[in-house]
């Protein structure tokens, strides 16, 4: 018997459990993927003449096994060990209605390949809900977070500069990583040419000046490699396994299992509340069942929503905590796809190392003003002097001069991608399939999530004001693409099992606690009741922590 | 991981490795020759003598030695090889080879000869031609010259020798002075 279990060792599970440990709880996580070794398990030792097939993974592979995950970004030979075969871990969608659902199973999850852009919602993004109409309203606001994501920068550290922006509140921060000279110009001719636009460095999870607290779990300063997502054995940007794993196991507290693929959570039907939770052992197949005080469920907002469905029972034939029936429902991702590249002139410089971080313009739109559409979007993009591969392509040639011309660095390239605000519509869902199951006999998921009217203009309009920003500095457009990537590819889901003042309309109460059953707590991304435009793994964290906090005083006192 | 045995491929192109450009009777002497199985992979080369005579002129009429190693130096044609066989879908490998028949048959039609056969001279003005004809209009012939050049920039010499690397580059400098002798970064990401 555990004081607490946490379904989940990824961003949110592994700030749950540390919090947990160090307010003394004993406390279990449980890991549906392999063990993976902070450091042993990386591939950031790999140069450039080591990468599997110059890192392409081979075709028929990606076509058989990662025909979902192969859309991301940062899927390549030297990271496939990290996400899951799309083979193994089947889902359904329906038909014109692609979902990405974009992956990794084993210690750390997400945590190990994330972006590691880092911002706070604000008081606007929290009063979303109420000021529209769309969705339930928050039934916190930025007062309520503020201080847990103080506490979270401070201990992951996070990389950025105050700006004072009411719409992106600033935080705790360690140095900010300096623009290049191809930055600092653009960011002065958009901000004359539109003054209601913010030019900045972007926030990001890395530790340039590591303090004291981050030396004492080994972590270390950035070298600025970008090669994050192969893991980063000087743990200098937050992770599981760099950072929050560690936190918790020197309180004693922790225990880990690895391998156990979490099938339900159990409930005692005379008082209602959770007792523990059944495993299935994803290589034996075993079944097994761990008993808590206090269940966190951190598996991801789908497999947090998938969980509780399958924890159907007689007195819940619905599923768990389910009593609104808005589990599984209002999944919203952020609006992805229109981007916008061009060449520019600039300041005859260069840069030095590869910074892993780049610019961010935070929202603009629908902050005083009505711009005629709800919300809005954010940019994340860089000005960088083109590599040798984009220089190699950039038109013909052939020889020497080819050569010649790889040699040198290329022009300034300068790029912006929009991420926008998803409104929440109950009817974008994930449901248990009647009938199939997975190799572990857990029902698959039909995930059917389609972008609305709101969320295809904001896209429409995302593109139009990059391509305005790069005209502003003069540059020449290259590559744009109004597309919108299918809803999954943002890799930010959200609001599975939302927050929410009113039981019968959602799922979790103020403090991520269940309405229904008073020691489940949910905090990964689930319980979020509106998207905002800003990367959200830092408010996962923060709830994560404030919840643990509310969770063990409760607790404490016996009401739980 | 890209099966390079340098060594295999020398002996397979007949000790051609060295020379600054390759002399079209080498690769005349190189179809003549017999498959060399690459011991340390345990595969036969994917290409034909003839195709991979093609390819090796073709990664040394793209990336010729200078003042540095080209693309042959490094082992450009054995890693293209490796890449067709362990990387390359079905179809992709088709319109790869396809590609490369392509740029033969133009030389056949023009001047007469395979590729590999050309001389120096005569094949880098041919490719230069063919280059511009071909590099916007000609999707499959832009990824195959693609692969070639990145191969190139991907090995040590081309990260390191050609231009410069730093696994582990420490510090963030944001603005360092660019000068007619400054080199571009090498690196996975090349954008």
């Amino acid at each position: 018997m555990f004081d607490a279990i946490v379904i989940g060792s990824g961003m949110s599970g592994g700030i749950a459990a540390k919090e947990l440990c160090e307010r003394g709880l004993k406390t279990l996580i449980i890991e549906r993927g392999r063990k993976l070794e902070h450091g042993a398990d990386y591939t950031d030792w790999m140069q450039p003449w080591d990468l599997p097939n110059g890192g392409g993974i081979p075709e028929e592979v990606l076509e058989k096994d990662y025909p979902v995950q192969r859309q991301c970004y940062a899927v390549n030979s030297a990271t496939q060990k990290f996400w899951v075969k799309d083979s193994q871990h089947p889902y359904e969608t329906p038909e014109n209605k692609p979902f990405s659902w974009i992956r990794g199973y084993h210690l750390g999850g997400r945590s190990i390949m994330w972006g590691r852009q880092t911002y706070r919602l604000s008081e606007m993004d929290l009063a979303a809900n109420a000021r529209d109409g769309h969705g339930t309203d928050w039934p916190i606001r930025y007062a309520d977070l503020s201080p847990w994501y103080d506490k979270v920068e401070t201990f992951i550290g996070v990389s950025g500069a105050n700006e004072g922006l009411p719409q992106l509140p600033d935080g705790q921060f360690l140095p900010a990583m300096p623009m290049t000279d191809g930055e600092k110009l653009f960011k002065g001719a958009v901000e004359k040419k539109f003054p209601d636009r913010k030019v900045i460095q972007g926030r990001c999870a890395h530790l340039t000046e590591p303090q004291p607290h981050h030396l004492e779990l080994g972590r270390g300063t950035c070298q600025n490699r970008s090669l994050c997502e192969r893991g980063c054995s000087y743990g200098a940007y937050h992770s599981s396994l760099s950072s929050s794993l560690p936190a918790a196991e020197r309180t004693g507290n922790l225990t880990i299992v690895t391998d156990a693929i979490a099938h339900s959570i159990i409930t005692d039907p005379k008082t209602g509340k959770a007792t523990g939770v059944r495993i299935i052992d994803q290589h034996s197949k075993e079944v097994r069942t761990y008993e808590a005080k206090l269940i966190f469920l951190c598996a991801s907002t789908i497999g947090s929503a998938q969980v509780l469905l399958n924890s159907r029972s007689d007195a819940n034939p619905r599923g768990l905590a389910n009593s609104s029936d808005q589990v599984g429902r209002n999944l919203m991702d952020h609006i992805y796809g229109p981007s916008v590249t061009g060449t520019m002139s600039g300041p005859n410089t260069f840069h030095r190392g590869r910074r892993p971080n780049g610019l961010y313009i935070p929202r603009y739109r629908n902050l005083e003003k009505d711009d005629g559409y709800l919300r809005g979007y954010g940019f994340q993009g860089g000005v960088m002097r083109q590599g040798w591969r984009t220089v190699a392509n950039s038109g013909p040639g052939v020889g020497a001069e080819l050569k010649e011309r790889v040699r040198h660095p290329g022009e300034w390239s300068v790029r912006l991608a929009g991420f926008g605000e998803m409104l929440p519509n109950p009817e974008n869902r994930v449901t248990l399939h009647a009938t199939k199951t997975d190799e572990w006999g857990i029902p698959q998921l039909i995930i059917d999530c389609v972008h609305g009217e709101n969320d295809k203009e904001l896209g429409r309009r995302m593109l139009e004001d990059a391509k305005a920003m790069l005209n502003a500095v003069g540059a020449k457009i290259t590559h744009e693409t109004s597309k919108l990537h299918p809803p999954g590819l943002g890799i930010h889901e959200m609001g599975t099992a939302r927050m929410g003042r009113d039981p019968k309309t959602s799922v979790l109460n103020q403090y991520n606690q269940t309405h229904d059953v008073p020691n489940l707590f949910i905090t990964d991304g689930a319980a979020m009741a509106s998207s905002g435009c800003q990367n959200p793994s830092l408010t996962y964290m923060a709830m994560s922590a404030r919840a643990a906090y509310y969770a063990t005083e409760f607790l404490k006192a016996g009401t739980i | 991981m890209i099966a390079l045995d340098r060594r295999s491929m020398l002996e397979g192109i007949g000790g051609l490795i060295g020379l600054a450009a390759l002399p079209a009777d080498a690769f005349a002497a190189m179809l003549g020759k017999k498959t060399v199985v690459n011991k340390k992979a345990g595969h036969a080369p994917l290409l034909d003598k003839r195709t991979t005579a093609l390819v090796t002129a073709l990664a040394d009429t793209l990336i010729p030695r200078t003042d540095t190693p080209g693309a042959v130096q490094v082992g450009v044609p054995a890693k293209f090889d490796a890449l067709l066989r362990d990387w390359a879908n079905a179809s992709h490998r088709a319109a790869h080879i396809a590609a490369l028949a392509a740029i033969d048959s133009a030389a056949m039609g023009k001047l007469g000869k395979p590729f590999a056969l050309l001389s120096v001279a005569a094949r880098t003005t041919f490719l230069k031609a063919y280059d511009a004809e071909h590099f916007a209009s000609n999707a499959d012939y832009a990824k195959l010259k693609d692969l070639l050049v990145s191969l190139y920039y991907f090995s040590e010499p081309g990260a390191t020798v050609e231009l410069r690397y730093e696994h582990s580059p420490g510090a963030w400098e944001a603005s360092i002075p660019l000068t007619p002798a400054t080199r571009a970064w090498a690196g996975a990401n090349g954008s």
